[in-house]
């Protein structure tokens, strides 16, 4: 039984991940990025760590995703007016696209069943008491570094994206509103 | 997993079920009346003594109409992009505690249909799954109102759950647990609205944002937007989107209520039976409050709402948390 699970969720993984590199359409490609997470978060729970599982959600599945989805989104407007969309032939992506949306609504539903009967006991391996402990003491330097690591990608981002010599006045977005 | 267990799962989901989809109808129509009154109109009341069949009126409408499917749209995204928003309004009522526990025919039967005990992280993952359900039907509707609707909701949602996911931290710090039990035994003596007043503050504007509510439907901005997201939908699917809206709005209103107003427990005494009516009534408050903010206020401009969201909110709630944290760690050491 567990077995068999295990099979399917890390079958859904890989197809997820080939699915990513292999659609053409930039959405589908995200979508099966998500259909990934959700797999990984069930695996989590099958090992267990509800904790894990539900931040891989909401982290990966509900932040990440969303950001990438928006530019995806922002830029297909204009892939699809040049017309260039219509490389892919209509029958091969109208499959791709239900077997995409199935396949999220099972692993929904797979997610949600497996919540309810996971055993979420707040002491044991896997617990919110143990992550930090680990997180807060035994792992305290490595943790440390790599959010530093974090707040010098924000500040680069920020510096690249920054035009020369003007400050926040002269972003873009805030000049489509003056 | 005896035959019991499985009777009690059934009968728990179905009246989970039953809950939310009369408590949708009726939030809803309690929504048209109460704003009515608010603008000096009448509202609904044909259908029924006082216009209370009117949900279901309603209902038998919206399913005869017909699925209009736009010829540019990517039809399977199309049509599946509803079920995404309401899959996660409707799992995540699930893991919300009515009362204590009771025993039935010699079983001890908890009041929420399954017991998580990361239940408000669950509720919070699921909220911002439900994202997708927007902003996939917004771009498969191929439609430019759609889009914008859609790329606004993202763009809110992601701002102002990370509001929301703050002010929680500072409620799990406070309970020591994750659990929404255990969150409301925290609260025997002094519901956490009076430790966390900012907190609650910023957990109502965080969900009005995050369940598109005015003053930040911006999503479906019909001034501007004609129907924003879901402006291409006809009939059920159409309905979908309010029934997840509603939805939300009841596990949102819920979820506050057990974070902040001590949830089935009063400051007097009361027999356990009555623990799921003190829930009902502060729940429909807080669902009150809601439709007052809607009948009273306007609705944001997009740049407000993002510059309130990242450079007000969101360091009220980091304050609120370091202050929690300080004064938690102080009260601790003695």
């Amino acid at each position: 039984m567990e077995l068999v699970g295990f099979l399917l969720l890390a079958g859904a993984t890989i197809a997820g991940a080939m699915g990513v590199v292999l659609q053409r359409n930039a959405l589908y490609g995200a979508l099966s990025l998500v259909g990934v997470f959700v797999a990984t978060a069930v695996l989590y729970l099958m090992l267990s760590a509800p904790f894990l599982a539900v931040l891989q959600l909401i982290v990966y599945a509900g932040a990440i995703m969303v950001l990438f989805i928006f530019v995806i989104m922002l830029i297909s407007v204009r892939y699809e007016e040049s017309g260039e969309a219509a490389g892919v032939p209509g029958g091969a992506k109208r499959y791709t696209a239900m077997g995409l949306a199935a396949v999220l609504v099972i692993l929904f539903t797979i997610l949600s069943f497996k919540m309810a009967l996971t055993p979420s006991g707040s002491e044991g391996p896997g617990s919110i008491t143990e992550l930090g402990f680990a997180l807060y003491q035994k792992y305290m330097f490595p943790f440390e570094v790599a959010s530093i690591l974090l707040l010098v990608a924000i500040v680069g981002a920020l510096s690249i994206t920054r035009r020369h010599g003007r400050g926040l006045e002269g972003n873009v977005a805030l000049e489509e509103h003056h | 997993m005896t035959l019991g267990w499985w009777i009690e799962v059934v009968v728990k989901v179905g009246l989970m079920f039953f809950i939310v989809l009369t408590g949708v109808a009726y939030v809803s129509f309690a929504e048209r009346r109460i704003l009515a009154h608010m603008q000096s109109r009448i509202g609904p009341n044909r259908v029924g003594p006082q216009g209370l069949l009117q949900p279901a009126a309603d209902a038998l409408k919206l399913m005869t109409k017909e699925t209009i499917i736009p010829a540019a749209a990517d039809k399977i995204l199309f049509l599946f992009g509803p079920v995404f928003a309401l899959i996660p309004a409707i799992v995540a009522f699930s893991v919300i505690p009515f009362g204590e526990s009771i025993t039935l025919f010699g079983r001890e039967i908890a009041l929420h249909v399954t017991d998580v005990n990361i239940a408000v992280l669950f509720i919070l993952a699921l909220s911002s799954i439900g994202v997708y359900g927007i902003f996939l039907s917004a771009w498969a509707s191929n439609n430019k109102f759609a889009l914008i609707g859609g790329l606004r909701s993202s763009a809110q949602m992601i701002s102002y759950e990370l509001t929301m996911g703050l002010v929680i931290v500072a409620i799990v710090m406070l309970a020591g647990s994750f659990s929404l039990v255990d969150i409301v035994h925290a609260q025997a003596k002094v519901p956490f609205i009076l430790y966390q007043p900012l907190g609650f503050v910023l957990f109502i504007i965080g969900s009005l944002a995050e369940i598109n509510r005015t003053p930040f439907d911006l999503p479906e901005a019909e001034t501007e937007l004609v129907a924003g997201f879901h402006t291409e939908y006809t009939g059920m699917r159409f309905a979908i989107f309010a029934l997840s809206e509603y939805a939300n709005l009841m596990t949102v209103t819920s979820l506050a209520t057990l974070m902040f107003l001590g949830g089935w427990l009063v400051p007097w005494p009361s027999p356990a039976w009555m623990y799921p009516l003190w829930f009902a009534i502060k729940v429909l408050i807080l669902i009150f409050f809601m439709m007052w903010t809607r009948g009273t206020l306007p609705r944001f401009r997009f740049d407000q709402l993002m510059l309130f969201g990242w450079k007000v909110l969101l360091p009220l709630a980091l304050a609120n948390i370091v202050i929690t944290g300080l004064v938690v760690a102080l009260l601790e050491r003695p």
